[in-house]
């Protein structure tokens, strides 16, 4: 909430600073956003009044004036504004050296041929608003010769307030005026409101169908207003510094009130209105054109103000557009009500539906005082006979009092506020504090209260209410510091389950750069990247790239990599831990934390020393095997072509199990993926359910032999298709226990070698726990062995 | 060597004045100290010691001097080998020193016989300096010829680097949990009781349009806070009770201090005595020991629907440009009596406080990052300069 400085400074002006104030206003609660200057700094502007205006003779548009500035002589400007001519018109100019905002310089200057003397300003030129149709037409009552900023005050401050829900009590200038002066300890002037006398008989009788939704409603007809009249600078410039815009001297006084003392208010023009005023519910379906054009289709949730005919407000929030007052207006009829905020469904969440983000809303929001309609009435009926005449008719009030809310009491201690802070405040102090902030404080016994909270401060309701009153304005800077008393317990904690740190530590000792990507991505990326995975939807994102939710992580690790390989980087290791969001056949949310990893071009960073090779399926197996391999569980651990992933080359990738359940992904990016991603390089791709890598198993040594180990390397021949993982589960399923361990160490096709076939190179390595192995006892493994593979995958020896 | 210098040179005086040979008192010397020969020929001049008239002992000393001369000049082993063949080799000088002694009197032969075999050992063992250092000047000739250079890169991978989020995290989940705070997650996508209403924010409260929400459908929505995760927390276990939730949350928002998700860690303590001084020092020593200086801190009133009271916590900062400035960094407050209701917590048993730090706002800070964004815009120029954990 914006308001001026120097207006509040009219309702509290305590022994302070602007800085302190502002500052103060912090402290408060009322967090300031910003202090502006009312108008950027200028000078040389003075009010001057049109005497004469001719046509410029060499010019169509331009028009030279004779200005009193209130110098001896008149002088002469030329004005390329067509709203300039009118006789005796005052208006802002800025003479020869004057210096406007940009620094920029009035000076004499010759335009088609004659001299100008100055410049005539709009307000945008003077920094005070945008509007830039023509220039500023003061009022008629502005002395000649005046300095512009001293006439329109403008040595004064807008601050700008960023009020919490519960704070609807400082949506006013009075309001905030309160808070400063409880902690103060002054008193706030509040204007003298009396009830104004009616001076004819005419009304409008009010029907309320929902009095648990308008508990109070009060109307009243001002008839044979001047629709001539204008909004005086005062309010205008207290208007535009609060933020609002003038634009009926009627919705101009109403925001005033509103402003000053909280109440919104709103003014239907009479001859628009047909029959009585009815509060009532809105029918399901029921359209309203409000004043900002949109037309609002309405549930019965929603209270309206209708006539006979229509609805012609959304209660609290805007008027409709055919009944507010415009130019000819000359009738007119005032609310001032309160609208609970929870009498007819939530005001709250109606307001959010139909986007009614208006003052009135935010107020009634956060909730209104249910004692002000009345005196804002008057206030108001007040101002408006003042600057647009016309006659008063008498107040019409429709209230119920079984809905109006009733004063609160809440017992309170001092006990209770001590063991809330951890402070003794006195209970002088306490009840100062209590008083000044407008409760009633009846003592009901030692150092124990009843206090009734004002009709203004409905965000108070128990104990804890008042307690941060009471700190709020004693100050936590006056709190102090107790070391708290936090025994600490032996964590339980499972050494056999692996932090999620751990497998980043991991990956970073491996060379990738971990990377953290939106949980929102494109459904077109999703669609490409996991395909068989219906993704969750976001009923209101904040684009429609950033739409549904990743299924996995693959969609935010490959546009990482179209945007860096965009920006001269050709090689890349990056990973990504976090959530991905499926669905199961029912619906049903199933989250799952996961790790994957991507890496693009050379294997290893650009180096002296070794010769360059690009990274492949291998090289991120070993990756992949070094986040697995320290669970303990490496062996458990398959690579199957089946259950592929159909992200990726069904050629060169593998989906991991553990058993019979799919874990995770391995493999090279799909070409026809890579080409819809105009992804010219090719990308290796991993994706592990990380929970199923987490929980390891703890050790338990295996006896080492201290006989000697004997090894055996032999070359067989096998075809193509045979897999090494089936040679491997032939050997140690022959072998028997004497074999320790099998290690592939070459592969070989080309030369020597059918086409169809290729060599593997196998060390194998035997062990006895009973005794040292001589060739014999390795022999007959070797020669089952070699018959086995013969056998099974017709493998011949290579000799 | 000074002391050496003058120890020596007072044993020389002294066995000068018994009369002994000057020869003995040298190889006396050696044997006793150690010393280089060179040592000795430059006393021997210097401190005039007087001569014995014994022809035998002129000729050993000569040969001596001569073998000395002669190992100065030469430069190879082979020539070593050859000066050991030539005065110690069965047919060298001092062998025939030796076979000279059956000539002397018998007085005179253990006298001599002691000379010779002394000298012996005294030209061996200058031999032995000279091929060791002959070998260890081949060494050092060797291993220059070797050398690297050492400036070049080490070969190989290099190291990653951690997601400036995840050490921030790091670094403030370990500060917590030391002092026993254990780590709670909890799921991202929520539904209106966890996120709202457990939370004291019921659908009509206005707090609610304080955090723009992203909705999945009527009931089921990202989470905006992890506060969520307290709600879960405070349902499954009993208090007393010292949590933190780390985790992402979500809101419809996006400039340069607004990202539509970004990272939260809330605390909590329910025990039976916790008061709001207790909270401040917590938090006062939490972002003094995460900044690692002294900060100016201040606490503001504010509202958070599930704490009562509630403040926010500012530090002053220190910009770029060298102005000063307050930047809320956390927000806190005891918990709500209606939050401990709906967890079935009896509010009159039991008190708690509760805070909530945004990771990425701290992030910004102690890293200096500008723009909230870059988080998350992955680009690896920026995320390769956070290799430290």
């Amino acid at each position: 909430m914006k308001f001026s400085e120097n207006w509040l400074k009219e309702f509290i002006n305590p022994d302070a600073s602007s800085e302190q104030i502002v500052e103060r206003l912090s402290l408060l609660g009322l967090e300031v956003d910003s202090v502006e200057p009312a108008a950027p700094l200028f000078s040389g502007v003075v009010v001057g009044e049109v005497l004469s205006f001719e046509d410029h003779p060499n010019a169509d548009k331009l028009t030279l004036c004779q200005i009193d500035v209130g110098q001896d002589e008149p002088i002469a400007i030329i004005c390329g504004a067509p709203n300039i001519r009118h006789q005796n018109l005052k208006v802002a100019v800025a003479t020869v050296g004057a210096v406007l905002p940009g620094d920029f310089k009035i000076k004499k200057a010759k335009l088609r041929g004659i001299e100008s003397n100055g410049m005539i300003c709009s307000s945008r030129e003077l920094g005070l608003s945008d509007d830039h149709d023509g220039i500023m037409h003061l009022p008629a009552d502005a002395v000649v010769g005046t300095d512009f900023r001293n006439y329109y005050d403008l040595d004064d401050q807008i601050v700008d307030i960023d009020l919490t829900p519960n704070r609807g009590d400082c949506a006013s200038l009075k309001g905030v005026a309160r808070d400063l002066a409880a902690f103060y300890g002054v008193e706030v002037c509040t204007p003298k409101i009396e009830a104004v006398e009616s001076t004819i008989k005419d009304q409008i009788t009010i029907d309320v169908k929902n009095p648990e939704a308008c508990p109070r409603y009060l109307g009243r007809v001002i008839k044979n207003i001047n629709p001539k009249a204008t909004t005086p600078l005062w309010l205008s410039e207290k208007l535009r510094r609060s933020g609002l815009r003038s634009i009926h001297p009627v919705v101009d006084v109403l925001n005033f009130v509103m402003m000053e003392l909280g109440q919104p208010m709103h003014a239907f023009d009479v001859a628009k209105l047909t029959g009585d005023i009815i509060v009532r519910a809105a029918k399901s379906g029921e359209k309203i054109k409000v004043l900002d054009e949109r037309e609002i289709t309405l549930n019965d949730t929603t209270l309206v103000i209708a006539d006979e005919k229509e609805a012609i407000a959304i209660a609290g929030m805007m008027g409709s557009l055919d009944s507010s007052v415009t130019l000819n207006t000359t009738d007119i009829f005032l609310e001032s009500a309160f609208f609970a905020p929870l009498g007819l469904g939530s005001f709250a969440v109606n307001a959010r539906k139909y986007q009614m983000f208006t003052d009135a809303a935010f107020r009634y929001e956060r909730g209104v005082d249910y004692e002000l309609p009345k005196v804002a009435m008057e206030r108001a009926t007040q101002i408006l006979l003042d600057i647009v005449g016309g006659e008063a008719g008498p107040v019409v009030t429709a209230e119920d009092h079984n809905y109006l809310p009733k004063p609160v009491t809440i017992e309170l201690t001092q006990n209770k506020v001590t063991e809330i802070l951890g402070l003794e405040i006195s209970c002088d102090e306490i009840t100062r504090i209590l008083k000044r902030l407008g409760m009633t404080v009846v003592a009901s016994s030692d150092a124990e209260w009843k206090v009734i909270v004002p009709s203004f401060r409905s965000d108070i309701t128990i104990p804890v209410d008042l307690i941060e009153e009471v700190i709020r304005i004693h100050g936590f800077d006056h709190l102090p510091m107790v070391k708290p008393n936090l025994k600490v317990d032996l964590p339980k904690t499972s050494e056999a389950s692996l932090e999620h740190d751990f497998f980043k530590q991991q990956m970073v000792g491996r060379g990738f750069t971990e990377m953290m990507s939106y949980s929102f991505v494109d459904p077109k990326d999703q669609q490409l990247l996991d395909p068989k995975q219906a993704a969750i939807k976001l009923s209101n994102p904040i684009s429609q790239d950033m739409s549904v939710m990743r299924t996995n992580l693959w969609p935010g690790l490959l546009k990482a990599a179209q945007y860096n390989l965009n920006r001269q980087v050709e090689r890349l290791r990056l990973f990504e831990m976090g959530t991905c969001f499926n669905q199961d056949a029912s619906g049903e949310i199933i989250e799952s934390f996961r790790i994957a990893g991507l890496i693009i071009g050379e294997l290893d960073p650009k180096q002296w020393g070794e010769k360059s090779r690009k990274a492949d399926f291998y090289d991120i197996k070993a990756d992949v095997e070094a986040l697995i391999a320290p669970v303990g569980r490496l062996k458990d651990i398959s690579y199957s072509d089946q259950n592929l992933h159909p992200s990726l080359h069904p050629g060169q990738s593998a989906s991991l199990m553990d058993g019979d359940e799919v874990i995770g992904w391995i493999g090279a990016l799909h070409p026809a993926k890579a080409k819809a991603l105009q992804l010219k390089q090719q990308a290796f791709l991993f994706e592990i359910l990380v929970p199923a890598i987490s929980c390891s198993k703890i050790t338990h040594l295996k006896v080492l032999s201290k006989f000697p180990s004997v090894s055996r390397d032999i070359a067989i021949l096998v075809d193509e298709t045979v897999k090494i993982a089936e040679i491997r589960k032939e050997i140690t399923e022959i072998a028997g226990k004497l074999l320790i361990s099998v290690q592939v160490f070459d592969i070989y096709r080309g030369e020597g070698i059918p086409s169809d076939q290729k060599s593997v190179a196998l060390g194998l390595i035997f062990q006895s726990f009973e005794k040292t192995l001589n060739d014999e006892d390795v022999d007959k493994p070797m020669a089952k062995i070699l018959e086995s593979l013969k056998e099974r995958v017709n493998a011949t020896l290579r000799t | 060597m000074s002391l050496a210098y003058c120890f020596i040179c007072d044993h020389l005086t002294q066995k000068q004045n018994k009369s002994q040979s000057f020869y003995e008192v040298i190889i006396e010397s050696i044997l006793l100290f150690h010393l280089p020969l060179y040592f000795y020929t430059i006393h021997f001049n210097t401190l005039n010691i007087q001569n014995i008239g014994n022809s035998m002992s002129d000729t050993i000393a000569q040969l001596i001097s001569q073998a000395e001369a002669e190992i100065l000049e030469i430069n190879s082993l082979d020539d070593i080998e050859q000066l050991r063949l030539k005065y110690l080799g069965k047919k060298g000088v001092l062998t025939a020193q030796l076979q000279q002694l059956g000539k002397l009197s018998a007085a005179e032969r253990p006298k001599a016989g002691q000379a010779v075999n002394q000298a012996k050992q005294l030209i061996a063992g200058q031999l032995n300096d000279k091929r060791e250092a002959m070998q260890q000047a081949e060494l050092d000739k060797k291993l220059m010829s070797e050398k690297i250079d050492v400036t070049l890169p080490g070969r190989g991978q290099e190291l990653g680097s951690f997601h400036p989020l995840t050490q921030m995290r790091k670094r403030v989940v370990s500060l917590l949990g030391a002092v026993g705070f254990q780590v709670v997650e909890g799921p991202e996508i929520e539904d209106e009781y966890h996120n709202f209403d457990a939370l004291n924010t019921p659908a009509h409260h206005p707090a609610r349009s304080m955090h723009d929400t992203f909705y999945i459908d009527a009931d089921r929505l990202l989470r905006t806070q992890t506060s969520t995760v307290q709600i879960r927390g405070m349902l499954a276990n009993k208090p007393p009770l010292r949590m933190i939730t780390p985790g992402r949350v979500y809101r419809r928002d996006s400039d340069h201090t607004h990202t539509p998700m970004f990272h939260q860690l809330e605390g909590l303590v329910v025990d039976k005595h916790c008061n709001f001084a207790e909270l401040k020092s917590l938090l006062h020593d939490f972002l003094n020991r995460l900044f690692e200086t002294d900060l100016n801190i201040r606490f503001r009133p504010s509202f958070f629907p599930f704490t009562e009271p509630s403040a926010e916590v500012d530090i002053e900062w220190k910009k770029a440009d060298g102005s000063v400035t307050w930047l809320e960094v956390l927000g806190c407050g005891m918990v709500h009596p209606n939050v401990f209701k709906s967890v079935n917590i009896d509010p009159d048993e039991y008190r708690g406080f509760a805070f909530g730090i945004g990771l990425d706002r701290l992030a910004m800070l102690r890293y200096q990052i500008p723009d909230l964004r870059m988080l998350f815009d992955n680009d690896v120029k920026f995320l390769e300069q956070f290799p430290e954990y």
